[in-house]
């Protein structure tokens, strides 16, 4: 329907008839498009909510009073609603458009736009005062992890920020007169809930340092230089461009409530961290809501939920240790993330917890890989390296087998036999497993030429369990492709290089 | 799915949704169920909407152009609700049609995973689909045709007794009821339960009682009384439909008879789960709660939270999502983190009254079904050390370029040699071949001896250490019999007599070896002096080249090096057990 503004809006009575039945067709159009929706059709409830939408932004646009709510059409005069009344209820309207819109743009895949009427909506109950304070500020931060995931910095921040301020509203504000029954159990939700917004933010402080580590690392995952010049270069540009950004974005709150939330923003960045120092900023701040989380996230009574959140932790540390270019101080770093990993695995029962427990195997395992790859580069720089840092390194060397070695166990089925067919989803997973074994083997320094000899036999039965597993599972070498090439030349390769060793040892 | 309209005071599908889609294990299996349609359907004229194809498709909605041309009636019936033929076609692990039997599922469903259960994994059934669409009668059933539950236990018993010989086995069940995110005991009366994660024992329901049922009537009865305590919310869909999760658990204990010192005790968990209904509220008697719409704003807002999950929902690993509705999502925590086997039973009615609530759960179930490769990249988190990987392979690009490098001077060098080898040979072929053949047997003839020599050796120190010993108890006991008084000394004797007898045998078995060792030795000096002979008529007048002459004196001095060493070991440790023995006598 065309509705012509310009003749209407001249004529009193012209305004008269479309304050009459401007509302009507309002919610009309609304309910037509959650009924087409409910059809499956939601194309058709599209074209509805969106020109609704529109007749909405016309209509304030053009007269600007709200119009008669449809019950008033049956009251006498004197009952008439108030303005403010009559608008209220004009905007809920309104608000339930943009919620609708909401949905049905998520139903057509279209999330940005249904992020972005989410938000709207958000803003609309903060406006009019319409909403349970630990509800919405729960909504808030889960939409910030939508923003995060398209790498929408600035907006995470402000949904988390206003996450932050509405929260602590709880309590304060005097509960309005149908929230009291939604929240039956007070103390343990509010924490909860607490616990949840802090876990928000530690993905958020995670993730842009992750997404920093990605824009700066070369092809073997170090610190590129360049890149990060190029970075620092770029740095001025965006801050050039923040307020304009900023003037794009749906701001949540007007007046004390928007100073409020920006007092929060300022003193968490939405920029990508360039150096140490900021990374380390936003890794104290991640850190802080570590503890937060596990405040109520504890071990005992929320396994997965603590484990989770340590495992955060120790992302934490490894993408800080990206940053950090002491290489002694790199390999506290991991070595703080073992010690909070492993304790973790020690009281878990396996069989309840044998996904995590296998993270975890795998991460405590690369750590002490990482640890040593770090120690070797340590001696190598060293003039002479002494036996001490050369246990170090094998010492290493044998925790991070030791951990490979027990997620290889886990595959094994009750009566401890190694499956003859890996499941696809631990396919690769353990081929990896296997591949590192191998490698590890061949790494341990001994200066006994018969353990050489015997290291260098282990670390061919792994390449060769890789190259005939996949000879015999053709399926699993597109899964390894690189580590497959690999281990088949190291598998031609590595007998010579024992056989000539043998010959060594026998000369001498 | 449809747009949320108003929040539903027991939100069921969004807790359904949130188990099956996130936290599933790989091992989701999907079966189909469809209902016969009742009295009523067949009464007022509805077509039927599912086509069961064979044992693993169905089509839904399916073109039916003849039917109308007989039916005429139909036609004006269908009109209201006029849609085009969606005619889709699913596959399904099994599709089971209105005929089949309680046991028919039984067999294609739980039955399978029975075995895995007795192997110590953790299983778990689920039953989705709207209310009335068959969900609690393929779990329950009726007394006159039990449900998996049922079936199952009795199984399990049948199970149970086949492997009675090896192994004791103990049952128990617990039946819980989860409404309106509270958790009741169905077995006792109880007030609403908490639920917590335990490291080492999973989740665990605190205060749910746990029974041993010991007869198939047993089962029948507790599973009677639990079905009695939910909560039912009867609507005119469905007398006996209900908003309630009812979960059925089985824990068996299994522990090996042979008695060891690591006791072999397996613990799994079956977890039977009747989920509430799926359907939309709008489409049963709700529909009063839709007038709340317009005038309160916060009720039906709330939604917008689910709306904001399903948003951020895009399985990635670097985000956190606040659950909603949890109390079912935890309870089964446990059962997709581990090795857990999983099927999914959707009920559907063939009635075109539900075509909605069909569709839904058939699309549901579909993508169910899809989980398991989707879940491949969740299982371990390794997307982030992507690079990581770019460094090892080049690291080990290099260790095999090194690798070819060394190999190729290593097969120009032999090349080379080989070369020289061969000029070599035209002088001197058969004599330089010999020379190293006969390096070899020295090789190996002196490794030999060495051996022997060793053990010899170590034979000879354990003797010494014998007489040592046999000794020193003498000395021993000669002071005891100056000191003590005369039962003690006689109990002193009894205790020497006994070592001594001890030591005696050591000493005969230590003596018979040295001698075979000395017999060893004896063979390889002969042999040593056949190849001596043997290498004499090799070089001129009889005497041993020269090459091999060195060869030999260097393994004599060899051996000879190893001997010595060998004494200073052994005789330090005579030493030693002396000084001990000193150190002894003078306190």
């Amino acid at each position: 329907v065309n509705i012509d503004f310009e003749t209407m809006k001249l004529t009193a009575s012209g305004r008269f008839i479309l304050s009459l039945f401007i509302s009507r067709f309002f919610i009309f159009q609304n309910n037509l498009g959650i009924l087409w929706s409910e059809r499956e059709e939601i194309e058709t409830a599209q074209a509805y909510l969106e020109s609704s939408e529109v007749l909405y932004n016309q209509y304030m646009k053009e007269i600007g009073s709200p119009p008669l709510d449809p019950t008033e059409h049956f009251l006498p005069e004197e009952e008439k609603l108030a303005e403010q009344e009559r608008s209220k209820r004009f905007e809920k309207v309104y608000t339930h458009n943009l919620y609708y819109l909401a949905q049905v743009y998520q139903h057509l895949e279209m999330f940005e736009k249904a992020a972005h009427y989410c938000h709207s909506t958000l803003k609309r109950q903060l406006e009019h005062n319409a909403y349970h304070p630990i509800e919405w500020a729960i909504n808030a931060a889960t939409l910030s992890q939508f923003y995060i995931n398209k790498l929408c910095f600035m907006e995470a921040r402000h949904c988390l920020s206003a996450a932050n301020v509405i929260f602590s509203q709880t309590g304060k504000m005097p509960t309005t007169e149908d929230t009291t029954e939604a929240e039956g159990d007070v103390p343990e939700l509010y924490h909860q809930r607490k616990g949840e917004i802090a876990r928000c933010w530690i993905k958020y402080c995670l993730t842009l340092m992750q997404n920093a580590q990605l824009s700066m690392q070369d092809n073997i995952g170090e610190l590129d230089l360049d890149k990060q010049n190029e970075l620092r270069a770029l740095r001025k540009k965006e801050l050039d461009e923040e307020e304009s950004v900023r003037k794009k974005a749906v701001q949540f709150g007007t007046g004390e409530l928007c100073d409020a939330i920006s007092a929060v923003e300022e003193k968490v960045t939405y920029l990508r961290p360039l150096d140490f120092e900021e990374a380390r900023e936003l890794f104290l701040l991640g850190q802080h809501y570590v503890f937060e989380a596990k405040e109520f996230f504890q071990i005992d009574g929320y396994v997965t939920d603590h484990i989770e959140v340590v495992q955060d932790h120790s992302a934490l540390f490894k993408v800080l240790a990206f940053f950090e270019t002491d290489m002694e101080r790199r390999c506290k770093m991991h070595k703080r993330r073992i010690a909070m990993l492993e304790p973790l695995i020690v009281d878990l029962n396996p069989q309840y917890y044998l996904l995590v427990n296998r993270q975890i195997q795998f991460e405590i395992a690369h750590a002490y890989y990482d640890m040593m790859d770090l120690k070797v580069a340590i001696a190598d720089k060293l003039r002479d390296p002494d036996s001490h840092i050369v246990k170090k390194i094998n010492s290493l060397n044998k925790s991070a087998l030791k951990y490979y070695q027990l997620f290889l166990d886990s595959l094994r089925d009750p009566n401890k036999v190694f499956p003859e067919h890996i499941g696809e989803d631990v396919l690769r997973p353990a081929m990896l497993a296997k591949f590192r074994v191998a490698r590890l083997y061949g790494k341990i320094i001994t200066a006994d030429p018969k353990k050489e000899l015997e290291n260098l036999a282990t670390s061919l039965e792994h390449y060769k369990f890789i190259v005939d597993y996949c000879e015999k599972h053709p399926e699993a070498a597109q899964e390894i492709e690189v580590e497959l090439e690999l281990s088949k030349e190291m598998v031609s390769l590595l007998p010579t290089k024992m056989e000539r060793f043998r010959t060594k040892m026998a000369q001498t | 799915r449809n747009i949320q309209v108003f929040a539903q005071p027991e939100e069921s599908t969004s807790s359904t949704m949130s188990i099956t889609e996130e936290d599933l294990c790989h091992h989701m299996k999907v079966v189909v169920r469809v209902r016969p349609e009742n009295t009523k359907e067949k009464a007022s004229g509805f077509h039927k909407v599912v086509h069961v194809v064979d044992k693993h498709i169905l089509v839904f909605d399916p073109k039916q152009e003849e039917i109308h041309f007989f039916h005429g009636k139909k036609i004006t019936n269908r009109d209201i609700t006029k849609r085009q033929n969606k005619d889709l076609k699913f596959v399904f692990d099994a599709v089971f049609d209105e005929t089949s039997t309680q046991l028919e599922v039984f067999e294609h469903t739980t039955k399978p995973i029975l075995r895995s259960f007795l192997n110590g994994y953790n299983c778990t059934v689920l039953a989705y689909g709207a209310t009335g669409a068959g969900k609690t009668y393929t779990m329950l059933g009726s007394a006159a045709e039990p449900g998996v539950m049922y079936l199952t236990m009795l199984h399990l018993y049948k199970s149970m007794d086949e492997i009675k010989g090896e192994k004791v086995c103990s049952i128990a069940v617990s039946y819980l009821e989860v409404y309106n995110e509270q958790i009741r005991d169905l077995l006792v009366n109880s007030g609403p339960l908490a639920v917590r994660e335990d490291a080492q024992k999973g989740v665990v329901v605190q205060g749910l009682t746990l029974h041993q049922p010991k007869s198939s009537e047993e089962i029948l009865q507790l599973l009677d009384n639990g079905n009695k305590n939910r909560t039912q919310h009867p609507t005119d869909m469905n007398a006996t439909s209900s908003r309630s999760h009812a979960v059925f658990q089985i824990y068996l204990r299994q522990q090996d008879k042979t008695a060891s010192i690591s006791q072999n005790v397996r613990i799994a968990k079956m977890s039977l789960i009747d989920l509430a209904g799926s359907e939309r509220a709008s489409t049963t008697s709700a529909q009063g709660i839709r007038f709340i719409e317009g005038t309160n704003i916060n009720r039906s807002l709330l939604a917008l939270g689910n709306v904001i999950n399903a948003l951020a929902d895009t399985k990635r690993k670097n985000q956190h999502i606040p659950y909603r509705n949890s109390k079912l999502t935890r309870l089964l925590k446990d059962s997709f983190g581990g090795n857990c086997q999983t099927i999914m039973i959707a009920a559907v009615s063939p009635s075109s009254v539900f075509h909605d609530d069909t569709y839904n759960t058939l699309k549901y179930a579909n993508r169910a079904k899809n989980i398991k490769s989707s879940l491949k990249s969740n299982v371990l988190n390794l997307d982030n050390h992507i690079t990581q990987y770019v460094k090892i392979c080049n690291e080990q690009k290099e260790e095999i370029l090194k690798l070819k490098e060394k190999l190729k001077a290593y097969e120009e060098q032999k090349a080379f040699t080989d070369e020289n080898n061969k000029a070599k040979l035209m002088i001197s072929n058969p004599q330089e071949k010999e020379i190293e053949r006969f390096q070899e047997i020295l090789n190996c003839l002196f490794q030999n001896r060495e051996e022997i020599r060793q053990e010899y050796l170590k034979l000879e120190m354990l003797l010494k250490e014998n007489e040592l010993k046999s000794f020193y108890q003498q000395q021993c006991h000669k002071q005891i019999e100056m000191m003590c008084s005369e039962d003690k000394v006689e109990k002193a004797t009894c205790k020497r007599d006994h070592r001594l007898a001890m030591l005696k045998t050591r000493r005969c078995y230590l003596e018979k070896k040295r001698e075979e060792e000395l017999k060893r030795f004896d063979e390889n000096t002969n042999w040593l002096n056949c190849v001596e002979t043997e290498m004499g008529l090799l070089g001129q007048n009889g005497h041993i080249p020269k090459e091999l002459s060195e060869d030999l004196q260097c393994h004599h001095l060899h051996l000879q090096n190893k001997d010595l060493k060998a004494q200073i070991k052994h005789m330090m440790d005579l030493a030693c057990l002396q000084e001990q023995q000193h150190r002894q006598n003078e306190a």
